[in-house]
């Protein structure tokens, strides 16, 4: 198989995904595309208490393979620890209204729920447990986190119906959660981040001074990313609905800067924080995005 | 290039519609919903800023379709190379009044005459005209040709008209200007009965008059009067003329015998009529000649034919029981002919002619049955061998008809016939432009008055129904015929006042006439045509024989006016003679032809669709990079 048609197969482009009926399915294809190349679960816990034996899994860590249990039994099982039991994983989905926009095959937020719903995918597979916020500039969803076998399709549920939110405005749930949390966990925000970059960072400084891992995916469309505009445009806010007439020709570098300089921001203060920080183009096939992340933070551990 | 609808290239200014609305768009910026607008620093928009070449481009392809569909509807086409060139037309009189070496000749030369005198560039057409006009050489610019054609030219016997040579040469003109110069006696029986002759725009008519002879004697009536011969002698010249009368008889032979000859003197526009008193035959035709050598040969003889008028005969068939009661009112009908339409009427009962029948039929035109009663057997048979032969047949089905026997006599395919039924009914007629109803005028309207009590159930495949009663049922009808047999009507009423009150009707004697004459299928059997009569059998004076089955004799000669001399004044032709009100049509019509011989249209219609193809392709392109990236 050539090079550009295993590429064709691996990364599934928007396109195709957004035509894939359920969440469930859509998470399913993009998971089960790249989850057999991983060796290594991405996710871990911290105790060495063992606590049961369960099938071995694609993805499972082979240090972790009993390889007495196999002598005995021809089967592979792997040894699973107390705390892999108990990783809490919270996923925090932006629905605010700018969310809304999309010039590819996907909106911003269907990206987003695509993504949620690959994580919980995962999370599920690893019988991790699984929780999700969808907020704007309030918390507007919640399902508790649970490793519950049927969790997931509650999930995915959610996600398939996440609300059309209002303005966003991270800062405020992200302090209600830090207030909510009992233990540590891995924390994955999910948003465009196009919000006061200030209150975003000092909230998840917060989150993760408690302890958890946290994880920021922006998700930008290209045409933000790109202002590919030409004629003398009226742009109106999605959210305040301030509008700005302009030649996009002329603004375009001063507004990439911007954008840069913003992406500066994020990079360096997350940097600082130890908080995982991930762009992605809604253009972009999501398996790729998501399996280059892994992966990474899979040789990081 | 010239168009044939050119109003609509008004549609041009339609350019101005996409040149508006690419300039209202330009001043106007979309609204645009977006995220990150406090990134996004304003700038003012000009409104005179140049736009880019891409929109300029929509914008020429926007403004070239439209200017390629004014252009289709105004309709273009390639104008000819050069204006047709100027026509002369001679037409020439052919009429029995030309004939005569002398008058011919001179007829030709002022024919050479006005070739030779026709304006240097014009094309020159020679035609004919009597009765009827006709085109010998279409205009072109070779004059020995036309020449050729005037020596070629033969006069005839037919009669003159004039608006029949103007129409003749007139379409030969087609949008080209010029004259008709006609070559004629001049006389004005050549307007008589015609309509006002209509010229073509720019075409104008001059006369180039032949003299008449100074005297011409001609017979211009033959009747016979208790026996004897009357011939009307006339002088339509301005000296007196001597001449001298013969009267010829010929035998059905062939064989001719002088019978009478007398000279006579006529002063000039003088008629005198000639009484023979020799015995006619009975049969064969007889002739009047005036020698005349310095007239007009053509109206020297006057034909007549002797024999018996012909008359269609008709078979009756009745029951034989009450002959007399049961045909009385049709034979008393058919007995009722006007003069020429004779009618013989022969009537016989059923059981007489059992055996017979077939030989009864070779004797008749028309069979007319009435009752089925001792022909049950023979009768279909014999009926239909009549008709193959091209006999015409009338079935009534009256009381004394059997049903069934009529059905077998109609042959009309599968036939469902029930006797007697139906109460009081009225007749209405299904096809009124029937030529048994047609020539009935108002009276077949009157039909609808008659009363009918009783009538037969008819039905059949191959049957026209002429008239229903109001049932609906059919009461005439007939049979669709193949080929060259004889014509069928069948009535399903009775024709003896039994079974309704028809033969009371006024339109009862008409009808019968009607009825036989439509099922005869021969034409009126006149004595005497005239040359240029629709339907004269032939276009030579002299005895003919008319065609079809049971052909006559009949005489042919000149149309009598021929020997009137009398000249129009040029007043009374101009009289005649008006522009064509149907000029600008047939010019549009012209040009309607050749728009349609090279359509243009279609190609600016196609050049459209590929320019609004690529105008969309464009289109599109830009609109896919400028879409709005909010979804609801």
């Amino acid at each position: 198989m050539s090079t550009a048609a295993a590429q064709g197969l691996r990364h599934l482009d928007p396109a195709v995904i957004a035509r894939l009926g359920s969440l469930e399915l859509k998470a399913r294809a993009i998971v089960e595309g790249f989850i057999s190349g991983l060796h290594r679960s991405p996710f871990r816990g911290f105790s060495v208490e063992f606590a049961e034996y369960r099938p071995y899994l694609p993805g499972d860590d082979l240090a972790t393979l009993d390889w007495k249990v196999y002598a005995r039994s021809d089967k592979y099982f792997v040894k699973k620890f107390e705390e892999e039991t108990n990783v809490e994983c919270h996923l925090l989905v932006d629905v605010s209204r700018s969310m809304n926009y999309g010039t590819g095959a996907m909106t911003k937020k269907e990206y987003a729920a695509t993504l949620a719903a690959c994580l919980a995918y995962l999370m599920q597979r690893q019988r991790d447990a699984a929780g999700l916020l969808a907020f704007d500039n309030d918390i507007v969803r919640r399902v508790p986190s649970s490793a519950r076998p049927g969790h997931l399709r509650v999930m995915l549920a959610e996600l398939d119906r996440l609300p059309d939110g209002r303005e966003s405005d991270v800062a405020k749930p992200l302090e209600r959660l830090a207030a909510a949390l009992l233990r540590r966990g891995i924390i994955v925000l999910i948003s465009d981040l196009l919000d006061d970059p200030a209150k975003v960072i000092k909230g998840l400084e917060l989150l993760r001074a408690r302890g958890s891992d946290v994880v920021v995916f922006q998700i930008l469309d290209r045409a933000e990313l790109t202002f590919p505009f030409q004629d003398a445009t009226q742009f109106q806010d999605l959210e305040t609905g301030r509008e700005v007439l302009t030649r996009p020709a002329d603004v375009r570098d001063d507004y990439l800067a911007s954008m840069n300089a913003m992406f500066a921001r994020y990079t360096e203060a997350f940097g600082a924080a130890g908080i995982e920080y991930l762009r992605i183009d809604t253009h972009e096939p999501l398996d790729a995005a998501l399996s280059a992340w892994l992966a990474a933070r899979a040789r990081r551990r | 290039m010239q168009f044939l609808a050119p109003i609509f290239l008004a549609g041009l200014a339609a350019i101005a519609i996409p040149l508006v609305l690419h300039m209202v768009r330009q001043h106007q910026a979309p609204v645009m919903p977006f995220t990150a607008v406090q990134m996004i620093r304003p700038a003012p928009v000009e409104q005179r800023s140049m736009r880019r070449i891409r929109d300029v481009l929509l914008l020429l392809l926007r403004a070239a379709a439209v200017a390629l569909l004014a252009f289709a509807f105004a309709r273009p086409f390639l104008a000819q190379a050069s204006e047709p060139s100027a026509v002369t037309m001679v037409a020439v009189d052919v009429s029995a009044s030309m004939s005569g070496e002398e008058r011919f000749a001179a007829a030709r030369a002022a024919a050479h005459q006005a070739i030779d005198a026709a304006p240097a560039g014009h094309r020159v057409g020679v035609a004919a005209f009597d009765h009827n006009g006709r085109t010998v050489l279409l205009p072109q610019a070779d004059r020995g040709a036309a020449h050729g054609a005037i020596d070629r030219l033969q006069p005839g016997f037919g009669a003159t008209r004039y608006a029949s040579a103007i129409a003749a040469t007139s379409d030969a003109f087609g949008l080209a200007p010029g004259r008709i110069v006609i070559v004629t006696d001049r006389q004005r029986a050549g307007w008589a009965g015609e309509a006002v002759a209509k010229v073509p725009e720019g075409v104008e008519v001059s006369w180039a008059p032949i003299e008449p002879p100074r005297a011409n004697l001609g017979v211009t009536a033959l009747a016979v009067r208790a026996g004897q011969a009357r011939a009307t002698i006339v002088n339509s010249g301005r000296e007196a003329a001597t001449g001298r009368l013969v009267l010829t008889a010929r035998d059905t032979g062939g064989k001719d015998a002088q019978l009478a000859a007398r000279d006579v003197s006529v002063a000039p526009g003088e008629t005198q009529v000639i009484d023979f008193s020799e015995r006619l035959p009975s049969a064969g035709d007889i002739t009047v000649t005036v020698a005349d050598p310095n007239g007009v040969p053509a109206d020297d003889a006057r034909h007549l034919v002797l024999d018996a008028a012909p008359s269609r005969r008709v078979l009756i068939v009745t029951s034989g029981l009450d002959e007399d009661s049961e045909a009385y009112y049709l034979r008393h009908a058919l007995g009722a002919a006007p003069p020429g339409q004779e009618v013989q009427v022969a009537i016989a009962g059923g059981t007489s002619l059992r055996d017979n029948f077939a030989e009864a039929l070779s004797n008749a035109d028309v069979a007319m049955v009435l009752s089925t009663r001792g022909i049950e057997r023979s009768g279909p048979p014999a009926i239909r061998d009549f008709r193959a032969t091209g006999g015409g047949v009338v079935l009534v089905a009256g009381p004394t008809a059997e049903p069934a026997v009529l059905a077998e006599m109609l042959d009309a395919g599968e036939t469902r016939a029930v006797p007697g039924v139906a109460g009081a009914e009225a007749l209405a007629l299904s096809d009124a432009r029937h030529p048994v109803f047609a020539s009935l005028g108002p009276l077949a309207g009157a039909l609808g008055s008659a009363r009918i009590t009783r009538a037969m159930f008819l039905e059949a495949p191959r049957l026209a129904v002429l008239a229903r009663y109001t049932s609906g049922a059919p009461a005439l009808a007939e049979r669709r015929r193949s080929g060259p047999e004889g014509r069928t009507l069948i009535l399903t009423t009775d024709l003896s006042n039994s079974w309704n009150d028809l033969a009371l009707h006024p339109a009862f004697v008409p009808l019968m006439h009607e009825m036989t004459a439509h099922v005869d299928g021969r034409p009126r059997r006149a004595r005497e045509y005239v040359i240029g009569s629709p339907d004269a059998p032939s276009d030579r004076p002299g005895i003919a024989v008319a065609p079809g089955r049971g052909a006559w004799r009949a005489a042919v000669n000149v149309d009598a006016t021929e020997s009137d001399a009398a000249a129009f004044l040029d007043a009374e032709a101009r009289g005649r003679i008006a522009v064509d009100d149907r000029a600008e049509q047939k010019a549009a019509a012209a040009l309607r032809e050749r728009e349609a011989e090279h359509p243009l249209w279609r190609y600016a219609i196609v050049f459209m669709l590929a320019v609004l193809l690529i105008e969309g392709v464009i289109g599109r392109t830009r609109g896919t990079t400028e879409t709005s990236g909010v979804r609801a």
